[in-house]
């Protein structure tokens, strides 16, 4: 597939799904629109080391990606770093065999602010593999490639995340007065 | 129950196929395998709805008309 500055130009209609990832790693609709221009202007100007026939928009999501961890190394010389295993420990998540059960007619009364609350909750790291998966429908390689990680760890991070997830909800749905089915 | 069904293995088969990593074949099997268990086809319809659930409800930021016609011009100036 053929990708030049016109095309460019022309994506900037879908800069919708774009500014959403740049808002969620930011939280700020500043930080996230310099995000987002930045990234744009750097897609322009290396337009040309866009490999023909592979995802544009997966491109676009990398190129935002490091312009946020950039972003990231100048203001802390120490990036945040996401302990898996203090995680797996703290939630136990590994050892529940399956998903974790709240039930369907929760979801049904949930809220976008809830759901949106409970993403923004996870580390950026596991906040990173449920929007490029669940919410841009990335496949595995190509948020392999965003996030400059092996196929196998984008895997692990999405069934954490996705468990992290669940269990917020839970939380949430405890709160609300639902009961657990077991 | 069939001994050789193990609904671990069921979860993370769904889950590969929810993701689009299974092909066709890998795909029948997994559906194959929730017919036999109706405890990993509740398992799986509940993960399916909590997968459309999310993508729906996620609150959407929209960039402004106003940023758009800004970056715009950015590039054009480039």
């Amino acid at each position: 597939m053929r990708f030049d500055r016109t095309d460019l130009i022309y994506r900037l209609r879908h800069t919708f799904c774009f500014s959403c990832f740049a808002y969620s790693l930011v939280f700020e609709e500043a930080r996230a629109q310099d995000l987002v221009q930045e990234a744009y202007l750097k897609a322009y100007r290396f337009i040309h080391s866009f490999e023909p026939g592979s995802n544009a928009k997966a491109w676009l999501f990398q190129i935002l990606k490091n312009a946020f961890i950039n972003e990231y190394r100048k203001k802390s010389r120490q990036p945040q770093k996401v302990d898996f295993e203090d995680y797996k420990e703290k939630n136990q998540l590994e050892k529940q065999s399956l998903s974790i059960d709240i039930g369907q007619d929760v979801y049904t009364h949930m809220i976008g602010d809830e759901i949106t609350g409970a993403l923004n909750g996870l580390p950026v790291d596991f906040r990173v593999a449920i929007i490029l998966s669940d919410i841009e429908g990335f496949t595995y390689e190509e948020i392999a490639k965003i996030s400059d990680i092996p196929i196998g760890t984008v895997r692990s991070r999405l069934f954490r995340a996705r468990n992290l997830m669940k269990e917020q909800l839970r939380e949430y749905a405890k709160e609300k007065g639902f009961k657990e089915l077991r | 129950m069939n001994k050789n069904h193990d609904c671990q293995d069921v979860v993370t088969q769904f889950n590969l196929m929810l993701d689009g990593a299974l092909n066709q074949k890998e795909e029948q099997t997994v559906m194959c395998e929730l017919q036999r268990c109706m405890h990993c086809l509740e398992e799986y319809n509940l993960e399916e709805k909590y997968r459309l659930f999310v993508k729906d409800r996620v609150e959407k930021k929209c960039a402004s008309g106003e940023f758009i016609a800004r970056l715009k011009d950015c590039m054009k100036g480039e």
